[in-house]
């Protein structure tokens, strides 16, 4: 596959013919076997750490498996701002990426290694810690007005440390662990040093194919001078600087940058990952809706039908317990959002239920013989 | 080279241990879904294999296939980790097999094999074919020997003190030292830091076990204390996600200073010298002003370390704490490999294949990471009940001072239970007393 003669022009209808020409040959090359090859896409849309986490990629890793494609595309669309995927209003801070770098390094681990088709990654938009995940793929194409933006967050990571060896230590250690991922990908360090680090500047020299970056003005081509602002992509300027393969309007666009002038694309990721995020995101919905009213029984609970409102908001509670635990995304979410555990939430349920124990004892204590005289009706125990 | 002749020997002494399961040039595999390949010597395949529970796949040629049925060896020529390798695959580890038309095209194979399942087989269970295991007898010395050459593997995970502990790692080495001295050990690192006196501990520790056995660590995340711990190893390996480095003590909100930073720079470049690692960048680590450079000579490789900025090559300035990666650490020397996989470690560390002595490292890590999971489990809700239910409070109080004994780093540096469980021995004789004066 031959890129070269496409990273310096956008897909203008030159390019395009440019490319076509380029293409068409390795398409006959590939002709030969007589076989349409098969895409695999793996959506990545939303919020990371809720719509883009482990457990439903574990998934479509075994589906993938069983698929065996001969290219998986990564579609990744996940940006912290301006993003109005479900929710009317931008920038809603609960819809942020989460600072999980661990278990998005777990994912990248796993989807490199457990399969073993041609992986490319296409990047629709990314502001935020999903420009990680962009980077830890080599062969990267981006769409036209795509953003490979945010990875300031990183740094934001370390922030609230006065002493300045501490903040420099703390700072230090989460760029590491981000530039880990694009090691991954194959990129320079210093890029990943101007995209997480503000004061970082960043330039780069061409010597023939080969690109050289530096974290400062003097190269030939200067793509942040801001020391006080990180270093941003653009489509167009990614491809430019050689990090972005080429632009892309659609799949069949990208399906023939990379080779391939026909193909069959086979869905069962795609539906799997959109099936997850609607459901989780369905379940969370509930979710609020049984709290809500957990709430307003916890309210009722008093004289007569106390144990009556207690018992059915732990019936709420537990059925938001068994959500957490049915996906982890609302785990997150609701531990986020609520600042309530798992844990916290089974504790909660235990002390309703011990509530309603001393009140069934306190209420029949006094008519059994030699009874329990009961624990005085458990009016004095909160939750 | 060495691992070509080491691959070659191999090759050599299972072309003598004979067991050829067809001709000399054909080969026949039975998987236990009843499907079966046959092909020569020679075919270039590909083939999917569960590894360490991780599917794998490589392509090459075929050399041989050994071993009676149902514990063939198919031992394919290709890449590994970039370098040409031959590697051993056990049959029931395998998931597909497929002619892939290049050098032999007349290969017969007939179908796709596919195992029934994607993990490794257990020889114990029915249905499942088996791989040789590897066995392990009494050596004349009085030490455990193991039949095939391996590593004694551990991951070490976690904040350090608390789940990532000096105890695993002294269990580990227990284990190896078994098996006398000169034994591989593999700690498989991610941890964020974590407490000092933990790092004292692991010190001696492992300045001892480096004058009988190979240290190695495998790295993913080795952040302060952990990346104390990493230098002290003979050997670094990164994984491509990897980060080594920001070791700043501090306390409360401050870096340590004066004295005490001195003592910690020495002793850092101490356990970096120790460990055949120049000091200068290990400097960097510990503290922000430190500063390091390199020149590498293009025809040697031979890389000169400057504690300033004079060198070619910028490794940290005077306003950062060096975080290494793999680019920068292999470039530098301070890491002496780059391995993603087992396989991939395996090459590295110049053995023939990946092979586990047996699997204590993974039961230690697994036992103790359980431990702390049932301990943060438990302690808040055994907190609840204390509150809930007071009559029960001896039996409550005589578990969390069980906890004591079971998980003392989790209560006492994580749940900021008082390092002394004394008091609660104390509350107990005296709930005691005043229910035995109620009872008179």
């Amino acid at each position: 596959m031959i890129h070269i003669p496409l990273k310096k022009m956008s897909m203008s209808l030159l390019g395009l013919a440019m490319a076509g020409l380029t293409v068409s040959l390795t398409g006959v090359a590939n002709a030969t076997d007589n076989r349409v090859p098969v895409v695999y896409v793996v959506p990545m849309s939303g919020q990371m750490g809720t719509d883009i986490h482990p457990s439903i990629y574990d998934e479509v890793i075994k589906d993938a498996l069983k698929v065996q494609p001969d290219v998986i595309v990564y579609q990744l669309k996940s940006a912290d701002i301006d993003n109005n995927f479900y929710l009317a209003g931008n920038d809603d801070r609960r819809e942020f990426g989460m600072a999980k770098m661990g278990e998005y390094r777990e994912l990248v681990r796993a989807l490199h290694q457990k399969l073993d088709a041609r992986q490319v990654m296409w990047v629709e938009d990314s502001v935020g810690l999903g420009s990680l995940l962009a980077l830890s793929w080599p062969e990267m194409y981006m769409s036209e007005g795509a953003r490979l933006w945010g990875l300031a967050r990183v740094s934001m990571m370390a922030a609230g440390w006065s002493d300045p060896d501490v903040a420099s230590k703390m700072l230090n250690a989460w760029v590491g662990m981000g530039n880990g991922f694009l090691q991954l990908g194959g990129y320079d360090l210093e890029i990943g040093w101007a995209m997480m680090r503000p004061e970082y500047t960043l330039s780069a020299s061409f010597k023939g194919r080969e690109v050289t970056w530096t974290n400062n003005t003097g190269g030939q081509w200067v793509v942040d001078s801001n020391k006080e602002g990180v270093a941003n992509f653009s489509a167009s300027l990614a491809e430019d600087m050689g990090l972005s393969e080429g632009t892309v309007a659609n799949l069949d666009d990208l399906m023939f940058l990379l080779g391939y002038r026909e193909y069959d694309e086979v869905e069962s990721g795609k539906k799997m990952v959109e099936k997850y995020v609607e459901d989780w995101r369905r379940t969370f919905d509930r979710c609020k809706s049984w709290y809500a009213d957990a709430q307003q029984k916890l309210g009722w609970a008093s004289g007569d039908d106390a144990i009556r409102y207690l018992g059915a908001a732990k019936t709420d509670l537990e059925k938001i317990l068994r959500a957490c635990k049915q996906y982890p995304a609302v785990a997150a979410r609701w531990q986020q959002d609520y600042g309530t555990s798992i844990l916290q939430l089974e504790l909660q349920i235990e002390g309703i239920k011990d509530q309603i124990g001393d009140m069934r004892r306190g209420r029949n204590g006094g008519g059994r013989k030699g009874g329990n005289p009961g624990r005085g009706g458990g009016g004095g125990r909160g939750l | 080279m060495q691992i070509r002749i080491v691959t070659i020997l191999m090759l050599f002494i299972g072309l003598l241990a004979g067991g050829s399961v067809a001709t000399a040039e054909q080969y026949e595999l039975t998987f236990s879904n009843g499907s079966s390949w046959r092909g020569d010597d020679g075919a270039m395949v590909d083939v999917v294999f569960n590894e360490q529970g991780i599917e794998q796949s490589i392509t090459g040629v075929i050399k041989k296939i050994d071993g009676r049925p149902g514990f063939q060896i198919v031992f394919i020529r290709g890449q590994i980790a970039g370098r040409e390798a031959t590697k051993g695959i056990f049959a029931p580890d395998i998931v597909s097999m497929k002619a892939t038309g290049g050098t032999n095209a007349s290969t017969k194979s007939t179908a796709d094999a596919t195992t029934s399942g994607s993990k490794k087989s257990d020889p114990g269970k029915p249905g499942g074919t088996a791989s040789k295991p590897a066995t392990t007898t009494m050596g004349d010395d009085g030490y455990l020997k193991s039949s095939k050459p391996g590593v004694f593997f551990m991951p070490w995970e976690g904040p350090v003190g608390i789940e990532a502990r000096h105890d695993e790692i002294q269990a580990i080495i227990a284990e190896a030292d078994k098996y006398g001295p000169g034994q591989i050990i593999v700690l498989q690192i991610n941890s964020p830091g974590g407490l000092v006196i933990e790092g004292d501990k692991i010190h001696e520790t492992l300045k001892d076990v480096k004058q009988r056995h190979r240290v190695v660590a495998w790295i993913k995340e080795a952040i302060s204390a952990a990346a104390f711990t990493s230098l002290h190893c003979d050997e670094i390996y990164f994984m491509k996600v990897g980060a080594m480095g920001s070791a700043v003590m501090f306390a409360g909100q401050t870096a340590i200073s004066g004295g005490e930073l001195e003592a910690w720079l020495k002793k850092f470049s101490e356990v970096a010298d120790i460990g055949g690692r120049d000091p200068i960048i290990a400097r960097c680590m510990v503290t922000r002003t430190a500063m390091a450079s390199y020149d590498k000579d293009e025809d040697t490789g031979k890389v000169t370390i400057y504690p300033d900025m004079q060198g070619e090559f910028n490794l940290s300035d005077d306003q950062n704490v060096l975080t290494l990666n793999v680019d920068n650490a292999m470039d530098c020397g301070y890491a002496d490999g780059i391995a993603d996989t087992t396989d991939e470690l395996a090459v590295l560390l110049d053995l023939p294949e990946w092979h586990e002595v047996n699997d204590s490292g993974r039961k230690i890590h697994e036992r103790w990471q359980r431990n702390v999971k049932q301990c943060r489990a438990r302690i808040p809700r055994l907190q609840a009940e204390l509150q809930r239910n007071p009559e029960k409070a001896i039996t409550l109080l005589k578990e969390l001072l069980g906890w004591y004994n079971r998980c003392y780093p989790v209560l006492v540096y994580e749940m900021n239970l008082p390092p002394d469980p004394d008091p609660i021995r104390r509350q107990i004789e005296e709930l005691r007393r005043q229910r035995a004066l109620q009872r008179n």
